[in-house]
């Protein structure tokens, strides 16, 4: 088999779309419910140790196994949806995502990886090279799926293939895989959290290969110097030293920044980046930023990003609509927020025609 | 396929129109008038057609506005809120398990002051059955909305217009309420006002919104140090809504000549000095029941949240009132008093006037002129505030045998 083509996309040449999404949902996914206290989610791998769902003697960690959640999403028959995983140890990829996103109609979903270095169990100065290699050993890939018109067209940049030796330090590297290693070796535990990613990548694979693009492997170049840093968010906020929603907030404010400026509402549901960044009177954030409930942002970002439209098809509202960035724990994402994210994804992917309607009314 | 009811308000009303129609209608009618700019709700009986109404102004272009049906009430709420937190004129409508189901995001709208505007269709809340028919399961929780209700379908046509206003002026939420089924499905005369006077009683002013143009942070976390100011500010600012309404209620009744109070009363000055005391549909027929029973008052609660207990002490010691008969469409099964009823006592605490509380009307049940002589006849022979308070009316406890009383 000849090596898949590359589809190289320029930083520069989304900047020059005249497209807009209706709001992007991000995803921060960093397995538990880690901001009270590491609690097992939908998100959390099968045998990790949470404090609700420690790696005891009798059962090891937890039972069960991380949903895919990416993915279903492509099958709703969305009119233009762009989905995607993400891993800021990969900025270029990262940032040209989100730039993607932003500059694509409809709306779009990114998750991203994002590590815990409290709730996972290692070193803060390890953040960086344990995410790097959550990728490197096919644990998290990093794809991309464009739905139009209820057709997704998947394309991938790397992770698809499982490194078994890669896979086993990865595992090692955090104390909550750290009751398979030790006292006893769980030969059974690791290999099944193999074969279960192993599975995954061979689904992922599958649907490459039936709904894949031309050009299947994404390359995004993204010229890191030539861009500004992010004036979103002081440097000030309350998250830990290494935190991987620290990368992730901060290279996503980059790409918004320059795509949006100051003309941009956040939304967060609660999370860590929700009370880290918006304690008392010392708020984090430049831009406006709401938070409203644990489960509802979706629908808020939704709300305000649609309530902006139709005050200008009205006449009620005379500048640019704002763009509106969703941000989101697995939590609020996977498991008690779901039916608000995939209510709101459906809504603002098809409502573009929505638009066309309000702005014809006279 | 439009709504034949609705096609009144598709053309500019210029003149006062006498017409006919159910009580959901009206308030779709009268939403409408008001212009707003979201429209968000999740289908609920008996509540339902209000916001079905709104659809079809919008879909047949009438209304300029996005109506947005969403998966459930805490997402209407949600999206309600945001929508009015961003500068959009909003309106959302529920009823029943909707109401609870929206309960967590209903503190949100007061804690952030957006003047948003919601119906209520009051109906009884599962437990142990479901019951899509009225009881007032408003009463039960408290968050801070500001709560008017009404009485007949007129009532609750200029309702829908006076909660912009008091919302609008007040930079509280306000609920509208009327009785499920017997208001909002029953067809009944109203006025409908001009469109013009509508759009000069609720003119769209400037607010504080979610905008780039003014950064902020909206719902933040707050340490032990802030949350209490938050909290006593709201209350700080609750005080002066009473007047707000009382204003808008005036400004409303100049613009119409249909005049409302916060308190509205009949026959007070009678004999037995005493006087009935409710909220909502009931009032209709009890005014009509006392065309023949003339020794005896009755007192209306049109503004339910704030309560007005000022007003409410003023009148009782104005006219010499010694007993009130609270009729309640509502329970609490741990309380001294149900929910309606317990307001009422606080207010008459220092007062002394004698009351009891009957429960009538659950879950739809007439409350027919026979259990009005029944209360007038317990009351007789009530003269001091032992036992218990409450009792339930009109329940069959075996074949022949009605709870309380002796046929």
């Amino acid at each position: 088999m000849s090596k898949p083509e590359r589809n190289v996309i320029l930083f520069e040449d989304i900047l020059a779309r005249n497209k807009k999404a209706n709001v992007l949902f991000l995803n921060y996914d960093n397995e538990a419910f880690m901001n009270t206290g590491v609690q097992e989610s939908g998100a959390t791998p099968p045998y990790a140790s949470t404090t609700t769902g420690p790696g005891g003697e009798k059962i090891p960690g937890k039972i069960g196994i991380k949903q895919d959640l990416v993915t279903p999403f492509a099958f709703f028959g969305t009119k233009s949806l762009f989905l995607a995983t993400a891993n800021p140890a990969y900025p270029a990829d990262f940032m040209g995502k989100v730039a993607d996103a932003l500059k694509s109609n409809g709306s779009a979903f990114i998750q991203t990886y994002s590590d815990c270095m409290r709730g996972w169990r290692h070193d803060a100065g390890d953040a960086a090279s344990i995410s790097k290699l959550a990728t490197d050993c096919g644990y998290w890939p990093l794809y991309t799926i464009r739905v139009k018109d209820g057709i997704p067209t998947f394309s991938y940049y790397r992770g698809l293939d499982i490194d078994k030796e890669k896979f086993v330090e990865y595992l090692k590297s955090m104390g909550k895989f750290k009751h398979l290693f030790k006292p006893r070796f769980m030969e059974k535990e690791i290999d099944e959290i193999i074969y279960f990613t192993e599975q995954r990548n061979l689904k992922l694979k599958g649907l490459i290969e039936q709904f894949g693009a031309e050009k299947p492997v994404d390359f995004y170049k993204v010229n890191r110097r030539t861009l500004k840093p992010q004036d979103h968010l002081h440097p000030g906020h309350g998250l830990c030293p290494g935190c991987g929603a620290g990368m992730v907030l901060n290279q996503m404010a980059t790409v918004a920044t320059a795509i949006a400026g100051n003309n941009i509402i956040y939304v967060n549901n609660t999370s860590c980046a929700e009370v880290s960044t918006s304690k008392d009177f010392v708020g984090s954030w430049k831009v406006p930023w709401v938070h409203h409930l644990f489960e509802s942002g979706a629908t808020i970002a939704d709300g305000i990003s649609t309530t902006y439209k139709i005050l200008k098809a009205k006449g009620l509202y005379k500048g640019e609509v704002p763009y509106v960035i969703h941000i989101g724990g697995d939590g609020s994402t996977y498991d008690i927020g779901f039916q608000f994210l995939k209510a709101a994804l459906i809504r603002t992917s098809s409502f573009v025609e929505m638009n066309e309607y309000l702005a014809n009314q006279k | 396929m439009s709504i034949e009811p609705m096609k009144l308000f598709f053309k500019e009303i210029k003149e006062p129109i006498e017409t006919a129609m159910i009580g959901n209608y009206a308030v779709a009618g009268g939403v409408t008038q008001t212009d707003p700019d979201v429209v968000c709700a999740f289908p609920i009986t008996p509540q339902t057609q209000s916001v079905e109404g709104l659809s079809d102004v919008v879909h047949q272009g009438r209304l300029k506005a996005a109506f947005v049906n969403v998966e459930s009430e805490l997402a209407a709420i949600s999206y309600s809120t945001a929508a009015c937190a961003a500068g959009a004129r909003t309106f959302t409508a529920t009823a029943s398990q909707g109401y609870l189901l929206m309960s967590e995001g209903l503190p949100m709208p007061v804690g952030w002051r957006v003047p948003l505007t919601m119906m209520i269709s009051a109906r009884a809340f599962n437990a142990p059955n479901i019951s899509i028919w009225n009881s007032w399961e408003y009463v039960i929780t408290d968050y801070g909305w500001n709560c008017i209700v009404s009485e007949n379908v007129q009532e609750t046509y200029d309702a829908s217009i006076l909660s912009v206003m008091i919302s609008d002026n007040s930079l509280f939420p306000t609920m509208f309420v009327h009785d499920g089924f017997i208001i909002s499905h029953s067809v009944q005369k109203l006025w409908l006002t001009p469109d013009e006077i509508v759009r000069n009683l609720t003119p769209k002013k400037p607010r504080h919104t979610i905008t780039p143009e003014r950064p902020g942070v909206w719902g933040g976390l707050v340490t032990p140090d802030f949350f209490m100011e938050g909290r006593m500010g709201l209350d700080v600012a609750k005080k002066s809504v009473l007047n707000v309404m009382k204003k808008s209620f005036d400004e409303f009744g100049k613009a119409t000549g249909r005049h409302y109070n916060l308190i509205e009363t009949y026959n007070l000055d009678n004999s037995s000095k005493t006087a009935f005391i409710t909220m909502g549909s009931m009032c209709g027929n009890i005014i009509s029941w006392m065309t023949k029973n003339k020794d005896i008052g009755l007192i209306k609660i049109r503004a339910y949240r704030p309560f007005p207990y000022e007003e409410l002490q003023k009148i009782v010691q104005e006219h010499n009132i010694e007993k009130l008969i609270i009729l309640e469409k509502s329970d609490s099964l741990n309380n001294l008093l149900p929910p309606f009823s317990t307001s009422i006592a606080t207010a008459l605490y220092p007062l002394n006037t004698i009351f009891r509380s009957f429960i009538v009307g659950l879950g739809g049940r007439d409350v027919t002129r026979d259990e009005f002589d029944i209360t007038k006849r317990k009351m007789k022979s009530v003269n001091d505030m032992k036992g218990q308070l409450y009792t339930y009316l009109g329940v069959r406890e075996s074949k022949n045998k009605i709870h309380e009383v002796d046929l």
